[in-house]
């Protein structure tokens, strides 16, 4: 798609009757590598080409897309994006759009080696040898060890003259234990990716980090349930992020706001959780995705969405922005040509405090300490804020110390009280993005970035035994 | 259905012929076509309508025992070609699968399903939007407390073509709907929502007044939901509650390739006693219209209806022809693709739960002191490795002497699968309903752990 033919076709829309039109091109090549006891059982690989089509005509948007990418399928496709926002004619309502700068831009995330360059031998010799090191931990039934490739290219074009275009390359390995007998396995997983290219894959120790992942899973799968109920709990940094992406985060989204399905509608300005949380989304962080611009062509910065407890902004697109009468974040994402931009996170995280992680926990006579370490994820109703995780390992803490292990062990809860009872935040700050995952919503699965600092929680509900 | 306009039956055997040309032993193409139309209803207007139209190939391509997977969006018949040619190029480098035994040499549809609507495909883009926009002020009429959240509904058709080197070419075309309803009610201050969906492959199945009108009852009864205190309990799932319990917490367990990993308590237990003798599964490929019907797997091979649970007794994992070669056994019929290029694996077509005779009114009249659970979030986090049930209750009623006293939210719910459908199993009832392609009827299980408020 050259700069000429997106020329060709935003007229082309404009000729129809559009008095906006963007056209979005994307490219994404995805590579999976599965490693299972020892043999290989997945090298596939998959690219998605094609692109997307938005226009507003009479003040009605409608979208379209192709695979096709011919000259007569993409005028089709531009015909059907103007049929659809017709047929809303009476039925939807009329949008408009917060002005925003128009961008000429084309940004590459950095990357020394290619992944896609790298011979396939080498990375399942690597692979081959990293379950290897899992699978030979005592008490061991199963390693699995994926390497995950994604390199994601976009183009955006609109009829305001904006001309975008970003280059992304996400790599990381994962690896999932399963270690007991039959009747008491238990399954431990972890995984590491990075906005880079192969040298991150070469700069980390894989093998280390599989048998760790493989030992955790051997105890385990001798540890208890915890007694259900009402604890205090230290929350490790991928659980916080989890928690406040699935619980907190997506009731700032605006699109849900407006829509009245959010926990913080008409909350602006009001305290939402304790003095000593505050939570950001920014767009290129250390550790987290890389979105120096949504799909809509709108740069994204840091955005500060609660400040020492006090909610101070929600995340919007500039649609919803110009409902909200606020001005847009940055967050109108898709998660391919095939689909429509809407409200989403990018890196959402809490920013660090003052405590080392001893700390926190010494001052606990009774409680938890859960880690991300096998968490499943979570699911959240937004619009009341309840919210369940299924966490990883976790250790019950007597007396300021960590004690034995217990599995199995789910969180849950009101997100707005569990924020409140937040009484001390740690220094640490750790934020990650997994090639292997997303976030889903309105199915569409985007990459984002989740993290924070360990946290102490006074209240929380613990599923267990 | 516009007959593919990329690639007719011709070429996909043409691609065969050419792929051995280049080395490969065997090969497998899948092609598949994706129209779909989606309208997506907010509050009291429509705010999106959304058309897509989608061409992918895929490629299993094998060179002795080394086997790779590509696949690719295409727009002609030589970017199908250039998928080939890197398919071919990654099966060179791989290593050995010392367990590759072969494509299925024998394609066939194992009978004749509808799963194909043409209402689906005849609705205009126009009348879609009207059935929307009337649903959304349906929502909110004569309930001046409801007001409409969402309401989206997307529809579509997909051509599904495979072939292989054995010989044969198999096609099925169906059609999709999936309807969501959310609503939210505001009264004295008080505050609740509820969402419900139904997927089906015809539009009637869709049930959209039922939808609607359940969404109404149950978000004017989320104003009074509070939690209750942690104790154990006699629970009553709703059918597509529980099944979405058995999707997550059991279907993996009967998976082939999760038994021959060790991933599956299941291990070894075929033909002994799993669940309660009450307890009847089967995996059914023929319900008219259900999710997972198809006359044929995602490798081409004949589906068939198999008892899994027979009177609490397993009596098989469901096979793919890989892990099914493993073993030197048949394929049933169960391989299930992601994507054209993705390895194929085995999951359940229907899974069922057979009925019983109990109606949910009954089994209410009969509860001393039981929570009706309607809706959960976080049941998909129960972990099919030890068979461990989680999920979070945010919709249900508390009974009391047979009658419903209080509605509940936000309390956990933890058991074990083979628990609850083992020794804590107390009825199975009517009324099937499915979570995707997992039915189950109406359950109660006694003595289940709740976590909620001191």
């Amino acid at each position: 798609m050259n700069e000429v033919d997106l020329e060709r076709f935003l007229g082309y829309a404009l000729s129809l009757g559009a008095s906006y039109v963007d056209i979005r091109y994307n490219e994404q090549h995805n590579e999976i590598i599965t490693i299972e006891n020892g043999n290989i059982r997945e090298y596939s690989s998959s690219v998605r080409k094609g692109l997307g089509v938005r226009v507003i005509v009479d003040g009605y948007q409608g979208y379209a897309s192709t695979s096709r990418l011919n000259p007569d399928s993409i005028k089709d496709t531009i015909k059907k994006a103007i049929e659809a926002a017709r047929a809303l004619r009476g039925k939807g309502e009329k949008v408009s759009l917060v002005e925003v700068p128009i961008v000429k831009d084309k940004v590459v995330a950095p990357c020394k080696v290619d992944p896609l360059s790298i011979d396939p031998k080498d990375k399942v010799e690597l692979l081959l040898l990293v379950n290897k090191v899992g699978l030979e931990i005592q008490d061991v039934k199963s390693s699995l060890t994926r390497m995950g490739i994604q390199c994601d290219h976009r183009i955006f074009a609109s009829s305001d003259g904006s001309r975008i275009e970003v280059l992304v390359n996400l790599v990381g390995i994962g690896q999932l234990s399963v270690a007991g007998e039959v009747g008491r396995l238990e399954r431990v997983s972890d995984s590491r990716s990075n906005v880079a290219g192969y040298e991150f894959i070469e700069s980390f120790n894989w093998e280390e980090f599989a048998k760790e992942i493989s030992e955790l899973a051997s105890k385990a799968s001798k540890a208890g349930l915890p007694p259900a109920g009402t604890y205090t709990a230290i929350i490790d940094p991928d659980v916080v992020g989890l928690l406040l992406h699935e619980a907190f985060g997506h009731a700032s989204e605006g699109d849900l706001v407006e829509a009245g399905s959010s926990v913080l509608s008409e909350k602006i300005g009001r305290t939402v959780a304790s003095e000593h949380v505050t939570i950001v989304d920014e767009g290129v962080v250390d550790g987290g995705y890389f979105i120096p611009y949504d799909d809509e062509g709108v740069r994204k910065d840091k955005t500060v969405i609660v400040e020492r407890g006090v909610l101070k902004s929600f995340l919007t697109s500039r649609h919803i922005a110009s409902k909200l009468g606020m001005k847009a974040t940055g967050n109108g994402r898709a998660q391919d040509y095939a689909s429509v931009p809407i409200v989403r996170q990018t890196n959402y995280y809490m920013l660090p405090g003052d405590y080392s992680v001893e700390e926190l926990i010494e001052d606990v006579k009774e409680g938890i300490y859960v880690t991300g370490k096998g968490v499943t994820g979570g699911e959240v109703n937004p619009g009341v804020g309840t919210f369940t995780f299924s966490v990883g390992v976790s250790w019950i803490i007597r007396n300021g110390e960590r004690t034995e292990m217990v599995r199995g062990v789910t969180l849950s809860g009101l997100i707005l009280d569990v924020l409140k009872s937040v009484d001390a935040v740690g220094k640490d700050l750790r934020i990650r993005t997994s090639v292997f995952g997303g976030c889903g919503k309105d199915h569409q699965t985007v990459k984002v970035g989740l993290g924070g600092p360990h946290i102490r929680v006074r209240k929380i509900i613990v599923g267990g035994k | 259905m516009a007959k593919n306009q990329v690639m007719e039956r011709v070429n996909l055997e043409k691609i065969i012929s050419k792929a051995e040309e280049l080395g490969a032993s065997e090969v497998e193409v899948i092609l598949m076509n994706t129209r779909s139309r989606e309208i997506m209803g907010v509050k009291d207007r429509i705010d999106w309508i959304i058309q897509s139209d989608i061409v992918r190939i895929g490629f299993r391509v094998v060179i002795g025992k080394r086997v790779a997977y590509y696949g690719s969006e295409v727009s002609s018949y030589e970017d199908a070609i250039k998928a080939l040619e890197i398919a071919i190029k990654v099966a060179k480098v791989m290593n050995e699968d010392r367990y590759w035994h072969s494509l299925p040499s024998k394609l066939g549809k194992g009978g004749n399903v509808p799963i194909y609507d043409d209402k689906i495909v005849k609705l205009s883009t126009d009348e879609a939007s009207s059935l929307v926009f009337d649903g959304l002020k349906m929502l909110s009429s004569k309930s001046p407390i409801i007001e409409p959240v969402g309401l989206g509904l997307d529809m579509s058709e997909v051509e599904y073509v495979i072939a292989n080197s054995y010989g044969g070419l198999m096609e099925r075309l169906g059609t999709l709907a999936t309807l969501y309803v959310e609503a939210r009610s505001r009264d004295s201050g008080k505050e609740g929502t509820y969402s419900d969906y139904v997927v089906s492959r015809s539009l009637e199945g869709l049930k959209f007044h039922e939808l609607i009108s359940r969404v109404k009852e149950r978000v004017i009864d989320a104003l009074r939901a509070k939690p209750i205190k942690t104790k154990r309990m006699d629970l009553v799932f709703e059918p597509k509650v529980f099944a979405g319990i058995i999707m997550a917490s059991f279907l993996p367990a009967i998976t082939a390739d999760n038994v021959q990993a060790n991933r599956s308590p299941l291990k070894g237990r075929v033909s002994k006693q799993v669940f309660n003798e009450r307890v009847t599964m089967i995996d059914d490929p023929f319900k008219p219209f259900f999710y997972g019907s198809k006359p044929f797997d995602d490798e081409g091979i004949a589906t068939r209806v198999k008892s899994i649970i027979n009177n609490g007794i397993l009596e098989t994992f469901l096979y793919d022809h890989y892990t099914a070669r493993k073993e030197s056994k048949e394929s049933t019929g169960n391989a299930w693709r992601d994507s054209p290029s993705s390895r194929p694996r085995p999951w359940a077509t229907n899974l069922i739960l057979n009925e019983g005779n109990a109606s949910i009114e009954e089994i209410i009249s009969e509860c001393r002191e039981c929570l009706l659970i309607s809706k959960t979030i976080g049941q998909w986090l129960s972990n099919p490795v030890s068979g461990q049930v989680n999920a979070t209750l945010t919709h249900g009623y508390l009974i009391k002497n047979g009658k419903i006293i209080d509605v509940v939210k936000g309390v956990t719910i933890s058991g074990n699968i083979y628990d609850m459908l083992g020794k804590n199993l107390d009825v199975i009832g009517k009324g099937l309903e499915c979570y995707m392609n997992v039915c189950s009827p109406i359950v109660k299980i006694s003595n289940v752990i709740i976590a909620g408020k001191e």
